[in-house]
C-alpha cells in the first residue's frame, strides 16, 4: 500500500472523506478531525568505523545529515456511535507522499473491534505510534523497529481488538493477519500476530506480551539489492518460517517514565546459493560474515560452497527511563535508555538489505546508550537534542562510537 | 488574646476557601446523574466510556490548557499531569485510538455548553455555578 501519491490525490481523499460526514455532522452523528505534525532533523555521526586497505581500523566523520522538514496528516473521522476510518499520510513534500495507514474499524461491542484496512499491528509499546515518536514523544524507536533491520513488518492489513475491564484496569488484546508486505509462501499460509496487555491506573502501568509466526516458509518482500526488507525476512533467504516473541511494561511514577522490552525472534531459514554469492563478491561483507555463509571461507566463491542452513535468532531489549518536569518555562523531559541489539546473520551493506549498525560489527552484536532531553516550550512544539553511544566488537577489538541528533516538531489540528 | 487569635485563623480560612474553590463537575440540570464514581468520570474523560453510568451517553467537554481550571481538574480528578494527559492523546490520535474531548475557554464556555446539551459533562469552578447544570458528587 505505500506508495508516492499526488497532492491532489491527497486533497481528493480527505475531501471524500469530508463531504459525506460534514453532511451526518449536522445531524450529531459525525465527526471529522484532521491534524497531524511537522519534522524536522540533524544528525550528525563522529568516528565512523571502517578497515583500511592494510585492514587497521581507520574512522571518519561522516558528513552532517539535514532531513528535509516531513510531515504527517491524519484524518480520523467518526460515523455514528460504531464507525470509524483513520487515514496516516506522510512525506518530504506533496510529490512523495505515502499512504501510512488507511482503515475503517467497527464496533461490535468492547469486546471486539473489527478493523480493515493497512493498519499498525498493536505490537509492544511503540509500533502504533512510531511515526510520532522520533520528534515528539521523545524516545528514539526501539531496535526492533528500527527501518534498516525490522524484525517483522509493522503493518496489517486485519485486526481483531477489543479490552475486558479488571479491577483498576483492563486487559486488551488483539490479533492480526498479515500479508501485505511479507513475500509470497508456497502454502498461502496466512501469518498471524497477537497482543496481550494488562493497563491499570489510566494507563500509568503497562504490562504485556506480543507475538508473530509466519506460519510456514515466506520470502522477503524485497529482491537482494533493492534495500532493507519492510518485514522480517532477509532478501538472500530462498525460504524463512520465523516466529517473534517479546514482553513489554512501562510504569509511570509520578514524574517518572520506565520502560523495558525484550525480543526474540527465531527463523528456520535456508539461504539461497546464488544470492549468497551475489553477497559475499558484492557486498563488501567482513570475515565472519564470509564463514557464516560460506561451507569453506578459503575455497572459490560458487553456489556448491555457500552454507544453505540460514537458521539463526535475532535477540534485542532496552531499558528507558524519562523525567518530565515543568516550569514558567514549559516542559522539560530528560530521559536516558540502553538499547541491545544481536543479528548474526545481517551485512553492512544496506543495498544488499544489510543494516549499518550489527552489520558493522564482528558479531552482530552491539549495545547503545543515549541520553538526551525534550524541551516544549509550549505543548505543540518539541525541541529535542540527543547523543547516543554505540558499543561494539570491530575488526578484533572493542570500538565505539557517537552520535548526536537534534529533532524540531510541531503538532498541528489539535 | 486567644479569641482573637481564633477570629484571625478563622478569618484567613475563609479567605482562603474563596480564593482557592473547588473544581466541580457537571451535568446539564436534565441530566439524572447525580452520583459517579470517580473512575468512571476518568474513563470518560480519557476516551474509555462514552456513557454515563444509567446508560446514557456522555460528551467529555474540556477546557483550554491555560484554564485556571484545568490543572485542578487533571491533577485532582484524573491524578494526571496536563503534560501526562496530552502525552496520552497524543498517542491516542497518531494511533487512530481517539480524539481528545472539545476544549472550550474557561468555566463560563463549559457553563454555557453544559447548560445547552443534556448528555455533556464538564467541570467548571465551583463559584460560577447555577441553576442551568447540576453538580455531580464523585464517590
Amino acid at each position: 500500500m505505500r506508495k508516492g501519491i499526488n497532492l491532489g490525490l491527497i486533497v481528493s481523499m480527505l475531501l471524500t472523506s469530508l463531504v459525506p460526514t460534514t453532511a451526518l455532522a449536522a445531524d450529531g452523528l459525525s465527526d471529522v478531525k484532521i491534524y497531524g505534525y511537522l519534522a524536522w532533523r540533524v544528525e550528525k555521526v563522529w568516528e565512523e568505523l571502517s578497515i583500511d586497505a592494510l585492514g587497521n581500523t581507520d574512522t571518519t566523520d561522516a558528513p552532517r545529515e539535514i532531513t528535509v522538514p516531513s510531515f504527517n496528516v491524519m484524518m480520523q473521522s467518526k460515523v455514528g456511535d460504531r464507525a470509524k476510518v483513520f487515514i496516516n499520510l506522510n512525506g518530504s513534500d506533496a510529490d512523495n507522499v505515502d499512504v501510512s495507514n488507511v482503515w475503517g474499524e467497527y464496533r461490535i461491542n468492547q469486546y471486539v473491534n473489527l478493523r480493515v484496512g493497512e493498519t499498525y499491528r498493536k505490537f509492544g509499546l511503540y509500533n502504533e505510534i512510531l511515526d510520532a515518536v522520533p520528534t515528539y514523544m521523545g524516545i528514539e524507536p526501539p531496535e526492533l523497529f528500527d527501518k534498516d533491520h525490522l524484525i517483522l513488518s509493522r503493518t496489517t492489513l486485519g485486526m481483531i481488538h477489543g479490552y475486558v475491564p479488571v479491577g483498576d484496569g483492563e486487559i486488551s488484546y488483539s490479533l492480526t493477519v498479515d500479508n501485505g508486505e511479507g513475500g509470497p509462501t508456497d502454502e498461502d499460509n496466512i501469518p498471524l500476530g497477537f497482543d496481550l496487555r494488562y493497563e491499570w491506573n489510566l494507563g500509568s502501568y503497562v504490562m504485556g506480551i506480543s507475538g508473530y509466526t509466519s506460519n510456514g516458509d515466506t520470502t522477503s518482500d524485497v529482491s537482494l539489492g533493492s534495500g532493507s526488507p519492510r518485514s522480517g525476512v532477509l532478501p538472500w533467504m530462498a525460504s524463512d518460517d520465523f516466529n517473534v516473541i517479546g514482553a513489554f511494561g512501562e510504569f509511570q511514577f509520578e514524574h517518572l517514565k520506565l520502560q523495558a522490552a525484550y525480543w526474540r525472534a527465531s527463523h528456520d531459514a535456508t539461504r539461497d546459493a546464488d544470492s549468497i554469492v551475489t553477497v559475499v563478491n558484492g557486498a563488501g561483507i567482513n570475515a565472519n560474515q564470509r564463514n557464516r555463509f560460506l561451507i569453506d571461507p578459503t575455497a572459490p566463491v560458487v553456489a556448491a560452497n555457500v552454507d544453505t542452513n540460514g537458521d539463526y535468532d535475532v535477540k534485542t531489549w532496552y531499558v528507558r527511563a524519562g523525567y518530565s518536569f515543568t516550569n514558567e518555562y514549559g516542559e522539560f523531559v530528560p530521559y536516558f535508555q540502553w538499547d541491545n541489539y544481536d543479528n548474526p546473520e545481517t551485512i553492512e551493506n544496506k543495498s544488499f538489505g544489510g543494516d549499518a549498525e550489527a552489520g558493522l560489527t564482528d558479531d552482530g552484536q552491539f549495545q547503545k546508550s543515549t541520553v538526551g532531553i525534550i524541551y516544549r516550550p509550549i505543548p505543540v512544539l518539541a525541541l529535542k537534542f540527543d547523543t547516543s553511544t554505540h558499543f561494539q566488537d570491530f575488526n578484533g577489538k572493542s570500538e565505539s562510537f557517537s552520535e548526536i541528533r537534534f529533532d524540531v516538531s510541531y503538532i498541528f489540528g489539535r | 488574646m486567644t479569641i482573637k487569635r481564633i477570629l484571625i485563623v478563622l478569618t484567613m480560612a475563609l479567605f482562603s476557601s474563596s480564593t482557592f474553590a473547588e473544581v466541580v463537575v457537571i451535568v446539564n440540570a436534565g441530566n439524572d446523574t447525580s452520583t459517579m464514581k470517580k473512575s468512571q468520570l476518568s474513563r470518560i474523560f480519557m476516551g474509555k466510556a462514552t456513557a454515563f453510568e444509567n446508560g446514557g451517553k456522555a460528551v467529555a467537554i474540556n477546557q483550554i490548557t491555560a484554564s485556571s481550571s484545568r490543572a485542578g481538574f487533571d491533577s485532582g480528578l484524573l491524578g494526571k499531569t496536563t503534560a501526562q494527559i496530552n502525552a496520552y492523546w497524543s498517542k491516542q490520535m497518531f494511533s487512530g485510538g481517539g480524539t481528545p474531548p472539545e476544549e472550550l475557554n474557561g468555566d463560563l464556555a463549559v457553563l454555557q455548553y453544559v447548560s445547552a446539551n443534556p448528555e455533556s459533562i464538564g467541570y467548571v469552578d465551583s463559584s460560577v455555578v447555577n441553576g442551568a447544570v447540576k453538580v455531580v458528587q464523585l464517590q
